[in-house]
């Protein structure tokens, strides 16, 4: 029993970071696709990131971008106005988006209230801080000063870039490995299936709720300003709602709880969305949103349990 | 000195809009006895229930366990101290394995998964769930197995006082014969207690030694179950509302 | 600093709004309320709607309003078809995936509509109301004055349906008690198609409404969306009363704090507005439940 859960995560690790490392080679040094490459990446750790708050607690929270955006603008800021080298800076952002998150979480995961409210509320989130932040930051794009460094997280090479990124990918993936197997992850998943009932085996589901809801954002938090370093400059329009909610739809494509399928469905809806968008992005823009859309539709209806399920069921097949 | 009861409800009052579901029920519980709690329908038993777990808050009266006053505490804080329940509706954690759903249970006194692991085998055994049930998803099994694993689950979390909500219903008279069985195997090996909502009178009668019989809100007899069956008030309240 | 008429400018223009809003959202409450179905492309629809009036407006050379006649039943159908395609299926299923499948709807139908119709905002060359009068220092437009009085008398209408029609009643009664109405053999299947058309029929009459001064553009329908949803949840499932004082409540958040603050700023005051609800009134202001 003590060695399977600790060979487990030892196993899936390496594969994932073989895969991430075969990626990188197979783009022969073309910048331009490796820094695609560590936008998909990125992409793919806050949607396993999501996995905790909406895969296994089961609460759909559309915000991922407003907890992302804030983490990065903090971190950025600080170091710009305060010096604060970003190695430390991005975990005061990580911080600051989970004190926000907490705030939006309290009156939300009281016991009884819809979940659709909640859904709204993170929804609204990315739209509050887009009006504020252009408030405060005007219309204009900030850059980062060209200072690289490992303090700075900022890099010549694209390839670093994308492995800080693969990094994050790695261990969003095991912040959801041990929470699953704690009991932590037996009480999420337990109110994601039903909340009456998992309140009277005696848990208290808000305080839990709220656990993965700190979970959730303090990563996605500290993943902003990764972003920010891919993208190079930030403004108001990082608190982008259509971005936000695809973080949420390529956690339901992948099956809720499978971080697999989430990792599977990021990647590769994402890749195909980047290939439609350079390719038909002057003649048909949102192409890549319409095939997201149509997934979307045909999962929700035919297999609602996601790709994950999917895949089971052919291994089961076969096997 | 009088002994103290383990549930204790005074003048209990919970209203619907214009109904009182619960009408200033006061009822008393001793340790390691059966009782049974039947009524027509409709006549507030689940949301007895549903008070003394917290589900709802009651508008008037207060409740008791083991002498401490739990009115008006969380649903998560009554169960800790020592009450469980299943429901009249089977509400299993679908995506979990058996297993997993009574792990969850386990957890509220047994911190470690490993530990929680074993009680919820435990208790998974003591119930006669089969070891090949254990690995099934919660949406893969039968309704008799749902009773069972919910009656697990609530008995995971080790509870003094189990409130059990039709758990015959819908059982075939084999089953039906071993779901008592199983009770009387709770309550005598594990010593908890039981109050059990029952329309089915074979189930009731044959394990209670003291039933309680509510009517519109309120509580219209109590007693032996010869002398309960025997009330004319109880046969009218039963007659009144299904003329048979 | 800001003027006293000012101030009442914006209140009128707030009410006037905010009427509009509760007919916008009145489709979403019932189709949520009967159904309990979580519906993201309300707002979509709507948008939908608002190109099919710019079309049809601009091809038969008629009035915006006028095009009601023709898509409030044509929006009936299509409303009767997304529902036996995609909301029938998930009936009932976690609220996780009734949103999954329709924002994936709402997704497709805005990059349908930024395919074909590209970005640009699209508006009615001319609407009957384009005038206003002067009253002293305020203005009432006629077109806004005119959305506010039909969605009132809509809403007005439709609390006489809900109230004296059997159709109506057993709307209302399942809303309020899913298995009351089911003993009352009412058929859910059907109640459930007709609800989820008279709600997609509501969205054109607001399109249509919505072009004698509005734009389309593809997306529109996201803050529509939002909006609904927040008057639904401040209403608390009140009924029609508790959309119709949300829906003020949201217009005047809008109107004044785009006056106070910004513009660009007046979404967020009305979404400040809804967490404050969530957190003080979680049930609503306006609800029973
Ligand atoms: N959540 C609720 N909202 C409104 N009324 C309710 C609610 N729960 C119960 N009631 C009403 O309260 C009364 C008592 O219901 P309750 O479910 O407690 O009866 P019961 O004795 O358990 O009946 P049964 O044997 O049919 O299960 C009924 O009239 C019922 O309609
Ligand atoms: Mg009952």
């Amino acid at each position: 029993m003590r060695a399977s859960i600790t060979r487990g995560p030892i196993l899936e690790i390496l594969i994932l970071i073989v895969i991430l490392a075969i990626i990188p080679l197979a783009l022969m040094g073309n910048a331009y696709y490796e820094l695609l490459a560590a936008t998909v990446v990125l992409f793919s750790s806050m949607v396993v990131a999501w996995n905790i708050i909406g895969g296994y607690a089961g609460q759909l929270d559309l915000g991922a971008y407003a907890y992302m955006g804030v983490g990065g603008i903090v971190t950025a800021e600080l170091w710009m106005k305060a010096g604060i080298p970003p190695l430390l800076g991005i975990f005061v952002g990580g911080a600051v988006s989970a004190l926000i998150a907490i705030l939006i979480g309290i009156p939300t995961f009281r016991f009884g209230i819809k979940e659709v409210w909640y859904a709204l509320l993170t929804a609204a989130l990315v739209v509050i801080f887009n009006n504020i932040s252009r408030l405060l930051m005007g219309p204009f794009d900030y850059y980062l000063p060209p200072t690289t460094g490992f303090v700075y997280l900022k890099f010549n090479s694209y390839v670093i870039v994308y492995a800080i990124a693969a990094s994050f990918l790695i261990i969003a993936f095991l912040v959801n490995f041990f929470v699953e197997r704690s009991k932590m992850g037996y009480y999420f998943k337990a109110i994601r299936e039903d909340e009456l009932a998992a309140e009277m085996v005696g848990i208290d589901t808000r305080r839990y709720k709220l656990y993965a809801l700190l979970l959730y954002s303090f990563l996605l938090g500290v993943m902003g300003y990764i972003y920010i370093v891919i993208a190079a400059s930030y403004s108001y329009r990082i608190f982008d709602s259509s971005a936000s909610l695809s973080i949420a739809i390529m956690g339901i494509i992948g099956g809720l709880g499978s971080v697999e399928g989430g990792i599977i469905s990021s990647m590769v809806l994402r890749s195909l969305g980047e290939y439609f968008r350079s390719t038909f992005g002057s003649s048909l823009p949102g192409l890549d949103l319409l095939l997201y859309g149509a997934v979307l539709i045909l999962i929700g209806i035919f297999q609602p349990e996601g790709i994950s399920s999917l895949i089971n069921k052919l291994l089961k097949r076969k096997g | 000195m009088m002994v103290e009861a383990l549930l204790e409800t005074k003048d209990v009052v919970k209203r619907f809009g214009g109904i009182r579901a619960v009408d200033g029920v006061s009822i008393s519980v001793e340790r390691g006895e059966i009782v049974g709690l039947i009524g027509p329908n409709g006549a507030g038993k689940t949301t007895l229930f549903n008070c003394i777990t917290g589900t709802y808050t009651p508008e008037e009266g207060h409740i008791f366990f083991e002498g401490k006053e739990i009115t008006k505490l969380p649903s998560n804080k009554i169960i800790r101290l020592g009450i469980a329940r299943t429901w009249q509706v089977v509400r299993p954690f679908k995506k979990m394995s058996v297993i997993d759903a009574i792990t969850t249970g386990a957890l509220l006194r047994h911190g470690k998964i490993d530990e929680a692991r074993e009680k919820a085998r435990e208790v998974a055994q003591f119930l006669g769930l089969p070891e090949e049930i254990l690995k099934k998803r919660g949406d893969e099994i039968t309704l008799m197995q749902h009773k069972l694993v919910d009656l697990a689950r609530a008995l995971a979390t080790e509870p003094k006082l189990l409130l059990i909500d039709e758990v015959g219903a819908g059982l075939r008279p084999a089953e039906l014969n071993m779901m008592i069985e199983t009770l009387h195997k709770i309550n005598k090996e594990r010593g908890t207690t039981l109050v059990v909502v029952e329309h089915i009178m074979r189930l009731v009668m044959s394990i209670s030694k003291r039933v309680i019989v509510m009517h519109e809100g309120k509580v219209i007899a109590q007693g032996k179950p010869e002398e309960v069956s025997n009330n004319p008030q109880v046969i009218q309240a039963y007659l009144g509302i299904k003329p048979v | 600093m800001i003027s006293p008429s000012l101030v009442l400018q914006n209140t009128i223009d707030g009410v006037f709004l905010g009427l509009f809003y509760s007919l916008v959202a009145m489709g979403l409450a019932l189709i949520f309320g009967v159904m309990d179905i979580i519906n993201f492309a309300h707002g979509d629809l709507l948008m939908l709607a608002a190109y099919f009036v710019w079309l049809t407006s601009a091809d038969l050379s008629v009035d915006p309003t006028v095009t009601a006649l023709l898509l409030v039943p044509l929006f009936f159908l299509i409303g009767l078809s997304i529902h036996y395609s995609m909301i029938q299926p998930v009936l009932g299923k976690e609220p996780l995936i009734q949103i999954a499948v329709t924002v994936g709807l709402g997704l497709i139908l805005q990059n349908i509509a930024l395919a074909i119709f590209k970005a640009e905002p699209k508006a009615v060359a001319y609407s009957l109301f384009s005038f206003s009068y002067s009253i002293g220092p305020i203005t009432l437009y006629a077109s806004k004055l005119f959305i506010a009085v039909v969605s009132i008398v809509t809403l007005y209408v439709l609390n006489l349906f809900l109230n004296r029609t059997f159709l109506g009643l057993a709307m209302k009664s399942t809303a309020d008690n899913r298995e009351v109405a089911q003993l009352m053999g009412i058929n859910a299947k059907r109640l459930y198609a007709l609800t989820f058309g008279l709600g997609t029929a509501l969205i054109a009459l607001s399109a249509s409404l919505w072009m004698t001064f509005g734009q389309v553009q593809p997306y529109l329908g996201t803050s529509f969306s939002l909006i609904s949803w927040v008057i639904v949840a401040m209403g608390g499932l009140g009924g029609v009363t508790g959309v119709l004082y949300s829906g003020i409540i949201v217009g005047l958040a809008e109107s004044l704090g785009s006056l106070f603050l910004t513009p660009s700023a007046r979404m967020a005051v009305v979404y400040i507005v809804f967490f404050l609800v969530l957190w003080f009134r979680p049930r609503g202001l306006f609800g029973r439940r």
